[in-house]
Parts: C-alpha cells; structure tokens; sequence
C-alpha cells in the first residue's frame, strides 16, 4: 500500500537547505549509488536498506526516468531484514563448542575460541535465513521543498531520513504542529509561539 | 531545535487545534472557508481518542457510531481533555477524503482518496501524479485551517474563542 494504490498513510517532513538547479545530475549518482543491494552469500550484514523503483522492488537499475516524476522524485526505501533466532544460535553454539573441545582434547575454550565459533555458526545460520522484505515510498517535491514518507513508525522514519540524507545532502525535519505554527507565523516570529501557554476548555465552574 | 525532543511540550499546539476544528464543525455545520483552499466540508467520522498532558488520567478510546455526539467525548471534554487523534470526512467539490489526523505528530493514516483510474499505457507516473495532487489536496485543507487556527490562537479574542469553546463543552455535556 503506498503511492500507487490502497489506503494511506505518511508523516510530512521539510527538506532543509537549499537545492542546486542543477540536482538531476547529482541525484542520479547519488540513487544509483545508494540503491538496494541484494544480502550476497557471504554477507554478515543482518539488513539491507537502499533505494528501489517504486512500480518494482526487484527490477534493478535505478536510471532516472524511473523515479523523476514530474517535479517530483518517487522512490521506495526498501529494508531487508534477517536475524538468526538468539535462542537457537545459542544452542547451536553449545553444540559447535562441544565438537571443538573434543577435537581439541581440552575441557575449556578460551574466550577468543568461543567468539570464532559464534561468529561462524552465526555466519552459516544467517545464510539459512530467508529475510523478511519492506518498501517504505517516498515523494520528495522539489517546489514545495517537502518529503512524504509512507509510514509512521519511528524506527522506519529513522532508516529513511538517513539514507535520504546520506544520497541528497539534506536533513529532513518533521513537519509537527509546532514546526508548522513556525512556518505559519514566520521564523522571525516564532518567539510569540513560545510564550503561548494550554489553554483550558473546561466549563467555568467546574472543579 | 530539537523537534522530537520537544515534542511532547509542544504537543498541545495539535490537541488544541483538533479540539478547536471539532468545536468549528459542530458549531457551523461543517461547511468551512479553509484559507487558500475556499469551500470544504469537514466532518467527524467514527474515531477519536480525547486525553490530556496535564494528568494522568486515561485516554478515551471512542470507536463506532456517532462519536462526537457521545456521553463519554462530551464527558471527557467536560474533565478538560482534548482531541489527541480524529478521524474526519472531508468534501471539496466531487471529491470526498476519509483521514485520521494525530494532533502529538500531525502523521495521516488510513487516509481515503478518491478512486484513480490506472494509467491505460501500463505506466505508473500518471497515477503517482494524481494521487499526490489528491494528497496535497488534503494536505493544503490541513495547514490552511492550521494558519488559521495558529492566527486566531495568537490573535487578542483568543480568550473570547476560549469562552465560546467552554460554553459548546458546557452545551454538549448538558445534553
């Protein structure tokens, strides 16, 4: 659910700092080079985050005519997830740790011993995961200077305002009610928000 | 400024607006002259959480049915909490919107647009450009009647706004 279809939902952010006219060059090296890379064989990393095609996850390429849409750039944030369960590695360990202490034909490991097996059970176990697989969409309009992330969880802001700022340069602030009442009022008057103080709606009387 | 850090004291500015936007609805049948936007109609779908910064009382959690007319939003009113999250309807022309508004963070969720037919040439950009016209649509409603709310709470009749709000609190607890 997202851009293209179904029902929806977003947090708003502003983007800070002033653009180049000259982005589209910028931008393109900047999403080719962030873009989503697939978990390799080899790979210890427990999750991958870049950018793909909003219309397909799993085409790869990222040439700009797919996500510069009008004066806007459409892109999805996709987050792959693996983790190896904590209470089966540890079993796994034991039993790993039982096989070395035979074959060394030593009751104890030390402690450098004990951190190589982890690391390789670990490394064999996450091979054997299947990740679990997001797509967050994200509009940025240039004119408007504004970001809509696809998703109101904090943690999944996070990861999308550190790679967006990580391949366009520009931090994202969110656009709550105060940032707003800034924006209404005007920085050079934002002083008068502050001295603003709840209100009550209770009626008169009433303890 | 650290705006997540100072969410939490801020937050008032989104519960008193929702709260506010409530009482302007009720009080004017939900036709709205939304500044920069003109003519909408706005109305209270069938969810709204009411709850308050200042104690530790529960927040009420009302589902279904006509919730703004209720006994226990018009009692929680009554105790001094305000609108934390609403579902509204929204009209502007042919169009109609379905959103739930979060007063801590202003995020949309469950937002209903208007159908938009799939471009006929299998290409995508015709769709992502409708629906995000449709999205701003709702969006310049919400932050022009935010401007509004934002004068009208720095303006010198705030206080008559207050007594005004206190005297529908009172209205709708009576009734």
């Amino acid at each position: 659910m997202g851009l293209l279809s179904g029902a929806v939902r977003f947090r708003r952010y502003q983007v800070l700092g002033a653009v180049d006219p000259d982005a589209m060059e910028r931008f393109a090296d900047a999403v080719e080079h962030n873009a989503f890379e697939e978990f390799r064989p080899d790979d210890e990393r427990e999750q991958a985050v870049g950018w793909v095609g909003t219309d397909d996850w799993f085409e790869p390429g990222l040439p700009s005519d797919r996500w510069w849409v009008g004066r806007t750039v459409c892109l999805t944030v996709r987050v792959d997830t693996r983790r190896v369960p904590a209470h089966y590695l540890k079993l796994q360990c034991r039993k790993t740790e039982a096989e070395w202490r035979l074959k060394a034909g030593r009751e104890d490991l030390t402690r450098a011993e004990r951190d190589e097996i982890r690391a390789i059970v670990h490394r064999r176990l996450l091979e054997r995961v299947i990740p679990s697989c997001q797509g967050v969409d994200v509009v940025w309009d240039l004119d408007r200077r504004e970001v809509l992330v696809w998703s109101t969880a904090e943690r999944m802001n996070e990861t999308v305002r550190a790679l967006f700022e990580r391949t366009f340069g520009s931090r994202l602030r969110p656009l709550f009610p105060y940032v707003l009442a800034v924006r209404a009022v005007g920085d050079d008057r934002a002083e008068l928000l502050d001295r603003v103080v709840p209100a009550s709606f209770r009626p008169e009387g009433d303890a | 400024m650290d705006v997540l850090k100072n969410l939490e004291e801020k937050a008032f500015w989104g519960h008193e607006f929702l709260t506010w936007l409530w009482y302007r609805i009720e009080t004017g049948d939900g036709d709205l002259d939304v500044p920069g936007v003109g003519a909408v109609t706005l109305w209270v779908e069938d969810r709204m959480t009411l709850g308050s910064l200042d104690t530790e009382s529960k927040e009420n959690i009302l589902r279904n049915g006509e919730v703004a007319r209720s006994a226990e939003a018009a009692a929680a009113l009554a105790v001094g909490k305000k609108v934390l999250s609403v579902r509204l309807g929204l009209a502007r022309g042919d169009r109609e919107y379905g959103l739930t508004l979060s007063g801590d963070t202003f995020d949309l969720a469950s937002v209903r647009l208007p159908k938009v037919e799939p471009d006929e040439d299998g290409e995508w950009h015709g769709t992502a450009l409708v629906r995000y016209g449709l999205l701003r649509e709702v969006l310049d409603v919400v932050d022009g009647l935010f401007g509004a709310f934002v004068a009208a709470r720095l303006s010198a009749e705030w206080p008559q706004t207050v007594a005004a709000m206190s005297r529908w609190v009172a209205t709708k607890e009576g009734g």
